[in-house]
């Protein structure tokens, strides 16, 4: 998905990727985002403790927290809700 | 709503976009071809006469302009292809809540984007119905005059009145999809409230 999305529809996207610790490479590239608008991204979710950083080896991976799990949820919960609950379009 | 019932709920409105794709790519193609034999046979004349009739005139620049029509119409309904195929695709392997979720924000980034086009194609189906009808009337008229009464001759004109009818058919579909996915982006915005409130928490 790289069309054009909202920036809650994109951490929606990390955080859901990021529920088993993920690199930084990884997260830009599945989500089909920049590095710098990636970093910016990465940087408010890690601000807001939707995301720590983990140790593993020598790499720093990212993990979504309990916080972006309730995200995670309350954005599925809305965005199916918006979609069961709309008129289904049929010919 | 299940999983399952909101992955039905996406196939079948994926089926029904490729069912009007279907039927807005055989219109189009109709008035491509309509355009194609117009245009290339009044080339042909022109340049074989060395002569330009104003009569031959009208009609080539008229087959131009379905041809450019025709064009711009297929591929608009090319684009409007990958909407169905963003949700077919999802439809078919989404079973959990986070793949269910994943086809829906990627029908809605499709949807914002293909917005454009889908009213650009709205406005090209309105014209080509348009113009289709008024040569089916002059198609008929003409037979009347020149033939008299001739069923065969007036049958002429029956292609032209089809399109005419499935061009002015689509953007009524078109607009209902249309208004369904207008009204589910609006509901974005206040789920996106709800988000902030969850990101400020």
């Amino acid at each position: 998905m790289q069309l054009k999305r909202t920036h809650y529809e994109i951490y929606w996207e990390i955080l859901t990727y990021c529920r088993t610790p993920k690199s930084f490479t990884s997260i830009i590239n599945r989500c089909n985002l920049n590095s710098k608008i990636g970093q910016a991204h990465l940087e408010f979710l890690k601000s807001r403790k939707f995301l720590l950083e983990v140790q593993q080896g020598d790499s720093t991976l990212l993990k979504a927290t309990e916080s972006a799990k309730e995200y995670i949820a309350l954005f599925n919960k809305t965005y199916r809700e918006l979609f069961d609950e709309s008129p289904e379009f049929r010919l | 709503m299940t999983t399952t019932n909101t992955a039905q709920k996406l196939r079948r409105e994926s089926n029904s976009l490729l069912g009007l794709s279907i039927i807005n790519l055989v219109s189009s193609a109709m008035v491509l071809a309509f355009g194609a034999s117009t245009l290339i046979p009044g080339i042909l004349t022109m340049v074989q006469t060395q002569t330009v009739l104003l009569s031959e005139l009208v009609f080539a620049i008229l087959g131009l302009f379905a041809f450019i029509v025709g064009v711009r119409w297929i591929v608009a309904t090319a684009e409007v292809l990958e909407i169905h195929e963003q949700l077919k695709e999802g439809s078919e392997k989404a079973l959990d809540e986070d793949s269910l979720t994943s086809v829906i924000v990627g029908a809605m980034a499709s949807y914002r984007e293909k917005r454009g086009t889908i009213k650009a194609m709205l406005l090209i189906s309105r014209i080509a119905g348009i113009c289709f009808l008024i040569l089916g009337i002059y198609t008929t008229i003409n037979a009347l005059i020149t033939g008299g009464v001739s069923l065969w001759m007036i049958a002429g004109a029956i292609p032209n009145f089809a399109i005419a009818a499935a061009a002015f058919i689509i953007p009524h579909f078109f607009s209902k999809y249309q208004q369904i996915w207008d009204n589910r982006l609006k509901q974005t915005e206040k789920a996106e409230a709800l988000l902030e409130k969850q990101l400020e928490a």
